[in-house]
């Protein structure tokens, strides 16, 4: 066994570990840790089989394999944050309607307290 | 709020507006209306003096801007019958006297929204946003960030939703949205004062009216560039 190897298989049970820590903790959804257990499964895959890097280096034309590597690192985190703005979107449009609802209801409260004063010192009347 | 004879709300949205709104308000009750202030997590006391000049006040939790501020009102208006809204700015800009322009070419026209419109009053950044806008968007609307509108049912329907909750401004966002659905967009002159006190938002520096521009014109991307093309009606 290489050092990549053993360093890969290192990594990739850190972090593993370290997911499954932050479900249990209440840290992370559990539908996140799934894109990241698929991040450590490539990591895996191809610190244990490093020929697999060359081979699929080679057959899309790039001249130094591990630049692969690189590439798709970087676009896991593009997607990656593009899904969270997606998800941040939708999450700031819930706060907002929430935030409306609660000023509506809050006036709503207002309007019963003065009500049902008004019937009171009705009562004592 | 006595709803057995009226429909028209007219909804201000107010960011610590206590030097002018008590004003505004008065007035419009004066003339009879319904009006609701829409307090922005203002820092002065414009709630309670909204609420003593015989306004309905709802309290936003936090700061979330102008058009934010309209839609709780417009959210307000649906839950309580009112088939009509008016807006209008906090800061004396609009005379209530003129809300009467707006509802007769309601009738006149039959539009979903009326603008009251007053391009006289627009300073140069002003005019050359609304220049670029127009030439990109094909909208002939002259005064497009007038805040005095006048919005129907089937308006106040459609901007309550979630979709124009993602909005940032009441003003291209708004007409774009009406107009993909369809519905009226109509624009009558109404003369407008300067100012009272406070500054405009969006024109306030050349950094904010780029970020408006650039924002207005993302957003146009998206409804133009990935829809069928539309015969422009207005």
């Amino acid at each position: 066994m290489s050092m990549l190897n053993i360093s890969s298989a290192v990594f990739g049970l850190v972090t593993a570990l370290s997911v499954i820590w932050l479900v249990k903790k209440n840290h992370m959804h559990v539908q996140y840790t799934l894109w990241w257990f698929a991040f450590i499964i490539l990591v895996l895959i191809f610190g244990l089989f490093p020929k697999l890097l060359d081979l699929l280096g080679h057959a899309l034309g790039f001249v130094y394999p591990p630049s692969l590597l690189f590439l798709m690192a970087l676009l896991a985190i593009f997607i990656k944050v593009l899904l969270a703005d997606i998800e941040r979107t939708r999450t700031k449009a819930s706060f907002i309607r929430l935030s409306q609802k609660v000023a509506i209801l809050e006036d709503q409260i207002r309007i019963l307290k003065e009500h049902s004063d008004g019937q009171g010192a009705d009562k004592k009347d | 709020m006595n709803k057995s004879n009226d429909q028209n709300l007219i909804i201000i949205p107010a960011y610590n507006e206590s030097a002018s709104i008590d004003k505004v308000v008065g007035k419009c009750r004066r003339l009879g209306y319904s009006v609701l202030v829409v307090n922005d997590a203002s820092l002065d006391d414009t709630a309670n003096i909204a609420r003593q000049a015989g306004a309905r006040v709802l309290d936003h939790p936090q700061n979330m801007g102008a058009w934010i501020a309209i839609q709780t009102g417009m959210r307000f208006a649906i839950r309580h019958e009112f088939s009509r809204v008016i807006t209008m700015d906090a800061d004396g800009q609009h005379d209530p006297e003129h809300i009467a322009c707006l509802l007769e070419a309601e009738v006149r026209t039959g539009a979903d929204i009326v603008i009251g419109a007053c391009p006289e009053r627009a300073s140069r950044k002003r005019l050359f946003a609304w220049w670029m806008l127009r030439k990109l968007s094909g909208f002939k609307v002259q005064d497009l960030t007038s805040g005095f509108r006048l919005y129907n049912l089937s308006a106040v329907g459609l901007l309550s939703g979630r979709d124009a909750t993602l909005l940032e401004y009441q003003d291209l966002g708004v007409l774009l949205m009406l107009r993909e659905n369809e519905m009226q967009i109509t624009e009558t002159p109404v003369p407008m004062q300067q100012r009272e006190a406070g500054l405009s938002r969006i024109f306030s520096s050349w950094g904010r009216v780029f970020y408006y521009m650039v924002y207005s014109l993302m957003l146009l991307a998206g409804k133009r560039l990935l829809s069928p093309v539309r015969k422009q009606e207005f």
